[in-house]
């Protein structure tokens, strides 16, 4: 059963495809560089100048997760259908896919148009149909009556103590979050796909070693390993997206493990090499290709968890100050809590809505993925 | 089941292995806790030099560093001091707060002490609730209330929890009269105290609760559809004792699969609760040794965690050899 699906996912997938990622990505990041190069040190380029430091990773993960993600997807529709008639019969699981698709989308765009700037003319402003007492901002933009200072449409979530608008900080933090979530699975992937596959397929001792190796890395999760890092190289977005991605690739890193283990025994592998097919042509042709499904799913599994520790970290003032970062918004609505409560409820809303869609989501993929567990 | 010598042999070779790889795994952690001081540059030196300068003695600032290095033992080969690192943490000496002076051994006790009085019952509710929710919301025949139950799951780890304690500290708990409005000096040994620590425990227990409902959940699913459980159900057999049988036969892969998801789930907790609530235990001392830059402490601290993890770990490899007889010496790696 599970590896009739599998075929029907991978089954379209020419030798031809599976060769020119590899080169396609190369390429691209090698522009990326050159372009980078040429935009710092000869003359400025447009867009490229605008980049913060981090999106030195980001875009080129971004690029990895289009060649590798979305493409296959773009050009062999039929490969999701499983995945869309599964959602569809589920108002959750299809609500979850659409708002994870408006996270990405928006995380990526919206901030190309929105400024973040100040109003110290319109500080604590409740959001629209709902009010605020008069006595906690200066300047009403609504009406006030009975001595409580309504809601207006210029700010429909609200503002916050300095007159930042609350949507368009939470729509920052979407940008925050989907670079840290996006970078920090572009390094997951490779090395758990690396780790999982060598065990799985080796096996004995090899095997033995790289799971105990995981077990034992699994006994210090990645919020304890930063705290070290920012303490001995100071804190840097760099430091946090490189502690997270170099150390949580251990769960994903098993399950590539299982799934090799199971296709390896399986009998199309034992016909390869019965026809005389060397390792890497196993490696290329038969394994690989079937592990996507199982690699997509632990690491949408995972993001839930990397979302919600980054957000802990900026409330905990352990990141560097992003303004915008959902867990540091968060923080600064916290000190004026009950009476301006819109300024922390929305970037709460925001993350619990993205990391309840990611789960969702990646219990939805296991289901189509590994049909035993459906209902 | 028969318990025969073999079996038996078996089962204190599968021990032995398993303590050897968790002891392994300690002193994995230890090396790797010393290669952190010993191969990158120490934060104090740098200090001290800046001071000495700012002060206007960089003459003397060479002497200075020499007998910083020497009082702590730094002009000696690393091989001596690795050796020494390793007797040091066997023998339980951990070396001594730069910040407060106090032994570090002696600070992570009465920080454990804190973090584990509300953290147990937290995980013993959380994980007894959530395997029972979901075992009986995978066994349950009605499809809406199993979704509105795994929609309060799903919820439940969404909520962020540093959120949940400091709405509760700023808007309910003043509220409440009886309810102390810090930690009491004697907590967790009094009633306030023990109060005090009730809402941590809570939400520690809240966010197990979640991870291990959807766990059981999954797993009681595969075997919700298996055919012992329809005959069992077929001949009239009451959900309780299915559920029983079930929990007997997934206890395993719920162990299993769940471990190293909750350590990750409750160190962040722990620092958080601790770092809203200002309880003393693990956590907060870590996060205070980290902005104090009081290296020995971060350290002892760190690996506190890390040999619980291993703890745990190993207590689960035998716990699992112990409940699936099928689990032998071979590691179970089928």
């Amino acid at each position: 059963m599970t590896d009739t699906v599998t075929e029907v996912q991978t089954g379209s997938d020419t030798g031809d495809r599976l060769d020119r990622k590899p080169l396609v990505s190369i390429a691209g990041l090698a522009t990326f560089a050159v372009l980078v190069w040429y935009s710092s040190s000869v003359s400025s380029l447009p867009y490229l100048d605008g980049l913060r430091r981090i999106d030195l990773l980001f875009v080129p993960a971004l690029f990895l997760f289009a060649v590798y993600g979305v493409a296959p997807l773009v050009s062999n529709p039929e490969r999701a259908q499983p995945v869309w008639e599964y959602a569809v019969r589920r108002p959750l699981v299809l609500f979850s896919l659409l708002w994870v698709g408006g996270f990405v989308v928006v995380g990526l765009v919206a901030p190309l148009f929105i400024d973040l700037s100040y109003d110290l003319a319109a500080t604590h402003q409740a959001p629209v149909f709902a009010s605020a007492e008069a006595t906690l901002s200066n300047d009403c933009l609504g009406t006030v009556a009975n001595g409580r200072c309504s809601g207006t449409w210029e700010h429909p979530l609200g503002t916050t103590s300095i007159g930042r608008d609350v949507l368009t900080l939470v729509l920052y933090g979407m940008r925050e979050a989907l670079t840290f979530a996006t970078i920090v699975a572009a390094l997951i992937v490779p090395i758990a796909t690396l780790v999982g596959v060598v065990a799985g397929y080796r096996g004995g001792w090899t095997d033995e070693i790289l799971m105990r190796i995981v077990d034992v890395q699994q006994t210090l999760p990645a919020f304890v390993i930063y705290l070290i890092a920012s303490f001995l190289y100071g804190e840097s977005q760099f430091l946090l997206v490189a502690v997270f991605g170099l150390t949580s690739w251990g769960s994903v890193a098993r399950i590539v493990r299982n799934e090799t283990v199971h296709l390896r025994a399986s009998e199309f592998v034992t016909a390869a090499t019965v026809v005389g097919a060397g390792t890497p042509h196993i490696l290329r042709r038969h394994i690989l290709p079937k592990l996507s499904g199982a690699i997509a799913t632990s690491v949408t599994r995972q993001i839930p968890m990397l979302l919600l520790v980054e957000a802990a970290l900026s409330y905990m003032d352990l990141t560097v100050v992003t303004t915008g970062s959902w867990g540091r918004t968060i923080r600064t609505g916290m000190s004026s809590f009950p009476r301006a409560w819109w300024v922390s409820a929305v970037p709460v809303v925001a993350l619990c809505v993205t990391v309840v869609s990611f789960s969702v989501l990646g219990d939805a993929l296991r289901h189509v993925v590994d049909p035993r567990t459906s209902e | 089941m028969f318990l025969t010598v073999n079996v038996i042999v078996s089962r204190i070779r599968t021990f032995f292995s398993h303590g050897i790889f968790a002891v392994l795994g300690v002193y994995a952690v230890v090396t790797l806790a010393f290669a952190i001081v010993a191969l990158t540059p120490d934060p104090g030196e740098a200090f001290l030099a800046h001071n000495l300068a700012r002060q206007g003695q960089a003459d003397k600032i060479e002497a200075k560093l020499q007998a910083y290095r020497a009082a702590r033992n730094l002009d000696q080969p690393v091989t001596t001091r690795y050796i020494r690192w390793l007797v040091d943490i066997t023998v339980l000496d951990w070396g001594r707060s730069f910040a407060t002076g106090r032994p570090v051994l002696s600070m992570v006790g009465g920080g454990l002490t804190y973090t584990l009085s509300y953290v147990v019952p937290g995980v013993v509710l959380g994980t007894l609730g959530g395997i029972w929710a979901g075992l009986k919301g995978a066994l349950d025949s009605d499809s809406r209330s199993r979704r509105g139950l795994s929609l309060v799951s799903y919820v439940a780890f969404g909520v962020p929890s540093f959120w949940i304690a400091a709405v509760f500290l700023v808007a309910i708990a003043p509220t409440i009269s009886w309810f102390p409005d810090r930690l009491p000096a004697d907590a967790p040994f009094s009633l306030a105290g023990a109060l005090f620590l009730v809402p941590p425990a809570l939400i520690v227990g809240a966010n197990v609760f979640a991870g291990q409902l959807r766990y059981a959940r999954t797993k009681g699913r595969e075997y919700a559809l298996s055919d012992f459980v329809r005959q069992h159900r077929a001949i009239g057999v009451s959900r309780l004792r299915v559920m029983w049988y079930v929990l007997r036969v997934a206890a395993v892969p719920l162990l299993a699969v769940s471990l190293a998801d909750l350590i990750a789930i409750l160190v962040v907790n722990v620092f958080v609760i601790e770092f809203v609530f200002n309880i003393p235990g693990i956590g907060f001392l870590t996060y205070e040794a980290i902005l104090d830059r009081d290296m020995p402490v971060v350290l002892g601290m760190t690996m506190v965690v890390a040999l619980t993890g291993i703890g745990v770990n190993f207590f689960q490899e035998v716990a699992n050899a112990a409940l699936d007889p099928r689990i032998g010496d071979d590691g179970g790696s089928a």
